[in-house]
C-alpha cells in the first residue's frame, strides 16, 4: 500500500513538473533534465552527456550559464543520490552563489552532505560562505561539521573564525580537529593567536591536535611576531609527540631570516636528541643559502665520526663552496682512511686546484690505501675547476708512472681538449704503459681535426698493442661528424703501415667508418692483403649498411678451391651477415642462398651456417629452398629454424580484432604486439596462411612483457580449405596458459594455422608480443633450434 | 550497498587522535633478530624497517624488492581488503621464515586502517600504492607521524592535494620519494643530459607518448565482496556502490581501472604522464615549474593535433607519439634530436650522441640507478632524493592543467609561480577537490 502511494506521488509531481518550461532551458535539454529523476549509477549516462555538453557550451558565457546552473539546481531536489552527485560535479564546475542555497540543503543529511560540500568548495563568492557559515552555526552533528568546518578552512572564510574557534573547546576529538585544521587552513595571525589559547587549555593528549593545527599555521603565516608567538607556544608545550616537536623546530629553523638561521641549523645539527639532529640533517640539503651550508660545514667540524660522515654527504649534495676551508681543514688532520675518503670525496665537489698537490701527492704515495687512491680519482674527475686541467697536464712528465697513467684516466674523463699535445708525445713514448693510456684517452678526445693525428699512429708512431689503438680508432669514430674524411685518414695512414695487425685493425675502422670512400682500400685489402687483415677486411664488409659488397663477397664465398677456406669461411658468414642487415633486395638474396648452399655442398658446417642464415630470408620461394633439407637429419634442425621464420616473414596475417597490427606479433621485436583491444571472449582468432600446405608441429606464444595478455583456453586448427577449419590439432585449458605458451602437436601440413580462445574469462585483452613456429619435430636439438628461432 | 561511511570513521578518528599521541611514547618493537631467527648481515637494529599501506599488483612488485634487501625488514601490511593483506602477510613471514631456517614466523602485522599502521612508532619507512584519491591522505599522516615516505606517482589527485604533500614534507621535514622510477633510468637520465648540455641544440619540441583525460564514473553498482571495506577503499570520495571494475578482486591480475575515472584519478594523463611529462621537465629543466599555455586538442579545433603545453620560452611539448616509433619521449632541438624509452635509445640524431661523455664542467644529473636504492640511501643520508616532493608535485600539476584543460574544453594560462591560473576563475576552482567528511586535507 505504502509503495502505491508512493508511485502515485512520484507520477503526480512527474506531472506537474513535466509541463514546467524553464526559462533559457531548450526543451531537450529539459527533456534530459527529466530522465535524470531516474538515473542510477551505470544507467543510461546519454541524458547526462548531453547535459554536461550544455554545461560546458555554455560556460563562457554567463547569461546562458546561469538559467542552466539554477536548472540544475533545482534539479538536486528531484532526482536521487547518484543523480545529485552527478548534478554537484557538474555545480562545481559551473555553479555560482545563487545555488548556494541549494547546494546547502544536501548538507544537512550525512549521506549527501559530501556531495554539497564537493560543489560548495569550488564556488567563489561570499554567499557561499554566508551560506557554510549559517550551515555551521545551525548544525550539531560532529559529522557534518567537520565537513563544513573543513570547506571554510580551505576557503579562507576568516569571518568564521569567531565560530570556529570555540569548537576546539568542544567534546568531540573530530570536531576539535577540524575546528583546528580550519583555522591551520586560514593561517592569519588571529587564528594562530585562537589556536596558541586553544593549547593552553588543552590537556594531553588531545593537545597534540591542536599543536599539529598551529605548527601547520605558522608554517604559512606571514605575520612573524604571531608565528613566533605560535612556535614558542609548541615548544614549551613539553609532552608532544616526537614528531611534532621535531615539526616545530623545523618550521622555526625554515621561517627564520637567513642571519638567525645559521646558528638554529648548528644548534640542531649538534643537538644531544638524534631525532633533531635527524631533522636538522634532513634540511641542508633542502634550504638555499650559504649559511645552510656554513652551519652544515661548522658542525661537520665538530660533530663525531659518524655524523661527520653524514653531513660530509650532505656536503657533497650541497656542492657549495662556502664548505671548503671546513671540509679541507678536517681533511689535513685526518687519518682515518675511510673519513678521508670522503672528505675527498667531498672536495672534489667543493674544492679547487689548490687540493690537487694534495691529491697526487696521494696518489704517487706507495701506501696510499686503495679506497683513498680512488677517491682522489673520482674527486679529480669531477672537479669543475677549469684551472685544474692545465695543472694536470703540467705534471704528467713529473709524476711517477703509475700516477701518470692514472692521471691520464683522469684528463680523458674530464674531456680536457688541451691534454691532446700531450697525450700525442706520451702515445709516442717508449713507456708502453703510458703509450697506452694516451692513446686510449685520444680514443676519449680527438675530434675531427685531430683524428688524422690519430689515424697516424698506424704507421708506427704508436709502439703499443694494435687491439688498443684500434680500440681508440673504434671509440673516436663514434663521434666524428666527416666520415669521409675520416676514411681518407685511415687510408693515408694504410700507405706506410706495415705490420698486419695494424693494417687488420685500420681494415675494421674503415668499416666503422661506413663511408663510401673506404671501399677501394677494403676490396685490395681483401683480394691481396696478408691474411689477417684479409680477413678482417672481409668482416668489415658483411657489415656494410648497403648491398654494394654484394658480389665481391658472393666471389669469395662460392669461388671454390681458388680461395682459401679460412678466407671463404669469413667471406660465408659476412655474406650471410650482409644479407641479414645491408637492405639485399628478397629477389638478390634468394639467389644468393642458393648459390651458397650449392657451393657448400659436402661441408657440413658452411651448409648448416647457410640455413641457419636463411631464416631472414622474406620470400615465400624460400620455404622451396630450404624444405628439402628437411628430410636430411644432418641438417633437419637448422632447415627447420629457418623455415619456422621464413613462413612467418611470409605468411598473411588475419585476426579477428586489430587485424592491422597482426606483423606486430611477428616482427622479432618483443617491444611490438598484436592485441585484441577488447576483453577476451571465446571465439576470439588470430590467423596465419602460408599459402601452401606446409609442416607443422607446435607454436610458442610470447606474451611475457605485458604478462597479464595471455590466452585464457586456447585452441589450434591446421587445415587447408579457409572454410572448414576442421577439429584442433590441440588445445590448452585456461588453468594451464601461461604468458610463455608453448603448443606441441604431431606435425601436420597444412595450409593455415589458426588460434582460437576459448576461456571465459571477461577480462584483460589477449596480446601476442612474437610467435615461434615449431615446423618439424627433429629430437631435442632441433626443438631448441625451433623454438629459438 | 555501501556501507555506513560515518559510524566507522567517527570511531576510527576517535582513535585516530590519539595515536598520534601514543607514536611518542610507545616503546620500540623490534624485535631482536636473533629472536626473529635472522641471520642477515644487517644487524636487526640497523635495518629500515618497512610498512606497505595499499597492497595492490604495484606494491606486490615493490615488495619483493623489499623482501630481497637485507637492510629492510617489512613489518606492517595495510590493506582495505582482507585477503589480499592477509595472503602478503603469508608471503612476508614466509619469506622470513625460509630466510631465517625457522619453521614460522609472523610478526608481519597487518592493517585495515593506515592510521593504525602510521601510529606504530617501529617503523621508519612507509610504502604507499593506494588508488591516487587516497595518497594526500596516507602520505601526510605517515608524514606527521615521523615516517619517511616512498609514493606511487602520480604525487596526488588534484593540484591542491600535491601542494599539500610538498607543504607536508617541509613541514614535518621527512623524505619523501615519489615513484617516478623512469628518472633511476640510465636511459632517461643521459638523454635528458645530452638535451640539458645542448647536445640538441635550442629544443624546439618535445612529444611524451602517453593516453588521454579521465572518463566519467558510470560504472554499475555489484555486491561488495565479503572482506573489503568498501566504503573505506572509497575514502575521501562521496558513496557511491562497490565496483569490481575500480577494485579488482586480489586474484585478478590486472591494472585496477581506477585510474581512468575521474573521482578517483586522473586518466592516463596522470597515469603515465607522471612517467613520461615527467622525463620532459627534467630534460627542459622544468622542475618546480612548468608551462604557460595549454592548448587542448578538441574535435572543433582540428588544427591542434595533439595536446599543447608552451613553456614561456616557446618550447613546446606535446602529448602524443613524436617523429619515431616507439613511444616513450622525443625532444626535439635546432641541432638535432634525442628519443627515449625505457632502457633504451630510440634515436639520437647525430647518430654519435649517445657514444658521447660529458665533461665535470657540463650539467651532470642526479645519478640513481635504482629507485628504491636511492630513496632507503636518502632515509639513511637524510640526502634529498631523485625524485622529490616537489618534483612530483610540479610532474603531476603538468599532467593536472591538461587535464582541467581537457575538462573545460578550452585553452588556459598557467602562472607555475604562483601554482594558479591566470584571472580565470572557473579553471582555479578545479585545482582541488572537497574531500568526504571526516577526511580532511591537512
Amino acid at each position: 500500500m505504502k509503495r502505491k502511494v508512493m508511485l502515485f506521488c512520484s507520477l503526480f509531481v512527474g506531472v506537474l513538473t513535466a509541463g514546467t518550461v524553464y526559462a533559457g532551458i531548450p526543451p531537450e535539454l529539459e527533456q534530459d533534465f527529466q530522465s535524470l529523476k531516474t538515473y542510477t549509477q551505470g544507467g543510461d549516462f546519454s541524458a547526462c552527456q548531453r547535459i554536461i555538453d550544455a554545461v560546458t557550451a555554455v560556460r563562457n558565457d554567463p547569461a546562458k550559464a546561469a538559467p542552466l546552473a539554477e536548472r540544475m539546481a533545482q534539479a538536486l531536489s528531484e532526482t536521487g543520490y547518484d543523480g545529485k552527485w552527478f548534478l554537484c560535479q557538474w555545480l562545481y564546475v559551473i555553479g555560482t552563489e545563487r545555488e548556494a542555497a541549494a547546494l546547502g540543503r544536501l548538507v544537512h543529511d550525512r549521506k549527501t552532505a559530501p556531495l554539497g560540500l564537493y560543489a560548495l568548495r569550488a564556488i567563489p563568492g561570499k554567499g557561499v560562505d554566508q551560506e557554510l557559515i549559517r550551515l555551521l552555526r545551525s548544525t550539531r552533528d560532529p559529522y557534518l561539521l567537520c565537513g563544513i568546518l573543513d570547506c571554510l578552512g580551505k576557503r579562507g572564510v576568516t569571518e568564521s573564525l569567531g565560530y570556529v574557534a570555540p569548537l576546539m573547546r568542544g567534546g568531540n576529538a573530530l570536531v576539535v580537529r577540524a575546528a583546528a585544521q580550519a583555522l591551520a587552513d586560514m593561517a592569519t595571525a588571529e587564528a594562530i593567536y585562537a589556536l596558541q589559547d586553544a593549547l593552553k587549555r588543552t590537556r594531553p593528549p588531545r593537545d597534540a591536535l591542536i599543536a599539529d593545527a598551529l605548527i601547520r599555521a605558522c608554517s604559512r603565516c606571514k605575520d612573524a611576531a604571531a608565528v613566533e608567538a605560535g612556535l614558542s607556544a609548541v615548544e614549551q608545550q613539553g609532552r608532544l609527540p616526537q614528531p611534532l616537536q621535531v615539526a616545530a623546530r623545523s618550521v622555526r629553523m625554515e621561517r627564520a631570516v637567513p642571519e638567525a638561521r645559521e646558528a638554529l641549523l648548528y644548534a640542531m645539527l649538534v643537538d644531544s636528541n638524534p631525532e633533531i639532529r635527524k631533522a636538522g640533517m634532513t634540511l641542508v640539503p633542502r634550504l638555499e643559502g650559504k649559511e645552510v651550508t656554513l652551519a652544515a660545514a661548522r658542525a661537520m667540524a665538530d660533530s663525531s665520526a659518524e655524523n661527520r660522515r653524514k653531513l660530509l654527504a650532505l656536503l657533497e649534495q650541497r656542492a657549495d663552496e662556502e664548505a671548503y676551508p671546513y671540509v679541507y681543514g678536517v681533511f689535513t688532520g685526518s687519518a682515518d682512511p675511510e673519513e678521508r675518503a670522503a672528505l675527498i670525496r667531498t672536495l672534489g665537489v667543493v674544492g679547487d686546484y689548490r687540493t690537487a698537490p694534495d691529491f697526487l701527492t696521494l696518489l704517487e704515495k706507495t701506501d696510499t690505501p686503495d679506497p683513498v687512491k680512488v677517491a682522489v680519482l673520482d674527486a679529480l674527475r669531477r672537479m669543475k675547476d677549469s684551472m685544474l686541467d692545465g695543472y694536470l697536464v703540467s705534471r704528467l712528465d713529473s709524476l711517477a708512472s703509475p700516477a701518470r697513467i692514472q692521471v691520464i684516466g683522469v684528463l680523458a674523463a674530464r674531456r680536457t681538449p688541451e691534454a691532446i699535445p700531450e697525450l700525442f708525445k706520451w702515445a709516442a713514448s717508449s713507456d708502453r704503459e703510458s703509450a697506452a693510456a694516451a692513446v686510449t684517452a685520444l680514443g676519449e678526445l680527438v675530434s675531427d681535426p685531430e683524428f688524422p693525428r690519430l689515424a697516424g699512429l698506424l704507421e708506427g708512431g704508436f709502439n703499443g698493442d694494435a687491439d688498443k689503438l684500434e680500440a681508440a680508432l673504434m671509440s673516436a669514430l663514434r663521434r666524428m661528424d666527416d666520415m669521409d674524411r675520416a676514411a681518407r685518414a685511415l687510408m693515408n695512414a694504410l700507405r706506410e703501415a706495415r705490420d698486419p695487425a695494424y693494417r687488420a685493425a685500420a681494415m675494421r675502422a674503415l668499416g666503422q667508418t661506413g663511408s663510401p670512400v673506404a671501399l677501394p682500400a677494403l676490396y685490395r685489402e681483401a683480394s691481396r692483403g696478408k691474411q689477417v687483415a684479409r680477413l678482417a677486411a672481409i668482416t668489415s664488409l658483411g657489415k656494410w649498411k648497403s648491398p654494394e659488397p654484394l658480389e665481391k663477397l658472393r666471389k669469395w664465398a662460392v669461388s671454390g678451391t681458388k680461395t682459401k677456406n679460412a678466407v671463404r669461411e669469413t667471406a660465408v658468414g659476412a655474406l650471410l651477415e650482409l644479407l641479414k642487415t645491408g637492405n639485399v633486395p628478397p629477389e638478390t638474396a634468394l639467389s644468393v642462398y642458393r648459390d651458397l648452399l650449392k657451393a657448400s655442398r659436402g661441408n657440413d658446417g658452411m651448409t648448416k651456417q647457410v640455413l641457419a642464415g636463411s631464416a631472414s630470408l622474406a620470400h615465400p620461394a624460400g620455404v622451396d629452398l630450404v624444405l628439402p633439407y628437411l628430410e636430411d637429419e644432418r641438417y633437419a634442425a637448422e632447415a627447420a629454424a629457418a623455415l619456422g621464420r621464413i613462413l612467418l616473414g611470409t605468411a598473411n596475417l588475419s585476426a579477428s580484432t586489430q587485424p592491422e597490427i597482426c606483423r606486430n606479433a611477428v616482427d622479432g621485436d618483443p617491444r611490438s604486439r598484436w592485441s585484441t583491444g577488447k576483453h577476451q571472449k571465446p571465439g576470439m582468432w588470430f590467423q596465419f596462411d602460408f599459402g601452401r600446405p606446409v609442416p607443422l608441429s607446435g607454436i610458442v606464444l610470447d606474451t611475457s612483457r605485458t604478462p597479464t595478455d595471455f590466452p585464457r583456453g586456447l585452441e589450434v586448427y591446421v587445415f587447408d580449405d579457409p572454410e572448414r577449419p576442421g577439429e584442433p590439432v590441440a588445445s590448452v585449458a585456461e588453468s594451464d596458459c601461461t604468458p610463455s605458451l608453448t603448443v606441441k602437436f604431431p606435425e601436420r601440413k597444412g595450409r593455415l594455422l589458426r588460434l582460437v580462445l576459448t576461456g571465459t574469462t571477461d577480462k584483460p585483452a589477449w596480446s601476442i608480443h612474437e610467435v615461434r613456429l615449431l615446423t618439424r619435430t627433429v629430437g631435442q636439438a632441433a626443438q631448441t633450434a625451433a623454438a629459438g628461432g | 550497498m555501501t556501507s555506513k561511511p560515518n559510524a566507522r570513521n567517527l570511531r576510527l578518528s576517535r582513535r585516530g587522535f590519539l595515536r598520534v599521541a601514543c607514536a611518542a611514547t610507545a616503546g620500540p618493537w623490534i624485535i631482536p633478530g636473533r629472536a626473529l631467527g635472522l641471520d642477515g648481515t644487517v644487524a636487526p637494529s640497523n635495518r629500515i624497517t618497512v610498512g606497505f599501506i595499499g597492497m595492490g599488483r604495484m606494491a606486490r612488485g615493490h615488495l619483493d624488492g623489499y623482501l630481497q634487501d637485507p637492510e629492510c625488514q617489512v613489518l606492517a601490511i595495510c590493506d582495505v581488503e582482507r585477503n589480499r593483506r592477509e595472503r602478503q602477510a603469508n608471503r612476508v613471514n614466509e619469506h622470513y621464515a625460509a630466510h631465517a631456517g625457522a619453521g614460522s614466523y609472523t610478526a608481519c602485522d597487518t592493517y585495515n586502517d593506515f592510521r593504525d599502521l602510521c601510529a606504530r612508532a617501529d617503523i621508519d619507512v612507509v610504502v604507499i600504492a593506494t588508488p591516487n584519491h587516497w595518497h594526500a591522505l596516507n602520505a601526510i599522516e605517515a608524514l606527521r607521524s615521523g615516517k619517511d615516505v616512498y609514493l606511487e606517482k602520480p604525487l596526488a589527485r588534484t593540484i591542491e592535494e600535491c601542494e599539500a604533500i610538498v607543504a607536508a614534507v617541509r613541514r614535518y621535514n621527512r623524505i619523501l620519494q615519489v615513484g617516478s622510477q623512469q628518472r633511476s633510468d640510465t636511459a632517461f637520465r643521459f638523454a635528458c643530459e645530452l638535451v640539458r648540455n645542448g647536445r640538441i641544440g635550442r629544443v624546439r619540441e618535445v612529444y611524451a607518448d602517453i593516453g588521454g583525460p579521465p572518463n566519467e564514473d558510470n560504472l554499475p553498482g555489484e555486491p561488495c565482496p565479503e572482506g573489503l571495506d568498501w566504503d573505506m577503499w572509497l575514502g575521501p570520495c562521496p558513496s557511491r556502490p562497490f565496483s569490481s571494475t575500480l577494485c579488482p578482486g586480489e586474484f585478478v591480475d590486472v591494472w585496477a581501472e581506477w585510474r581512468y575515472y575521474r573521482p578517483y584519478a586522473g586518466g592516463l594523463m596522470t597515469d603515465w604522464g607522471a612517467h613520461h611529462f615527467d622525463i620532459a621537465q627534467w630534460g627542459l629543466g622544468r622542475d618546480g615549474s612548468g608551462p604557460v599555455d595549454i592548448i587542448p586538442d578538441l574535435p572543433d579545433t582540428p588544427d591542434v593535433k595533439m595536446l599543447t603545453y608552451v613553456y614561456d620560452d616557446g618550447t613546446r611539448l606535446y602529448r602524443g607519439p613524436g617523429p619515431i616509433r616507439g613511444g616513450g619521449v622525443v625532444f626535439v632541438g635546432d641541432e638535432g634530436m634525442v628519443g627515449v624509452n625505457r632502457g633504451q635509445f630510440l634515436v639520437t640524431v647525430p647518430e654519435r650522441l649517445r657514444y658521447e661523455t660529458l665533461g665535470p664542467r657540463e650539467i651532470h644529473l642526479y645519478e640513481s640507478a635504482d629507485h628504491r636504492r636511492n630513496f632507503l640511501e636518502c632515509v639513511r643520508t637524510r640526502k634529498q632524493p631523485i625524485c622529490t616532493a616537489e618534483i612530483g608535485a610540479s610532474s603531476a600539476t603538468v599532467c593536472h592543467i591538461g587535464n582541467i584543460a581537457y575538462q573545460l574544453k578550452r585553452p588556459l594560462r598557467w602562472d607555475p609561480e604562483r601554482r594558479d591560473f591566470v584571472n580565470d576563475a572557473e579553471a582555479s576552482r578545479l585545482r582541488a577537490r572537497a574531500m568526504r567528511a571526516p577526511w580532511q586535507l591537512t
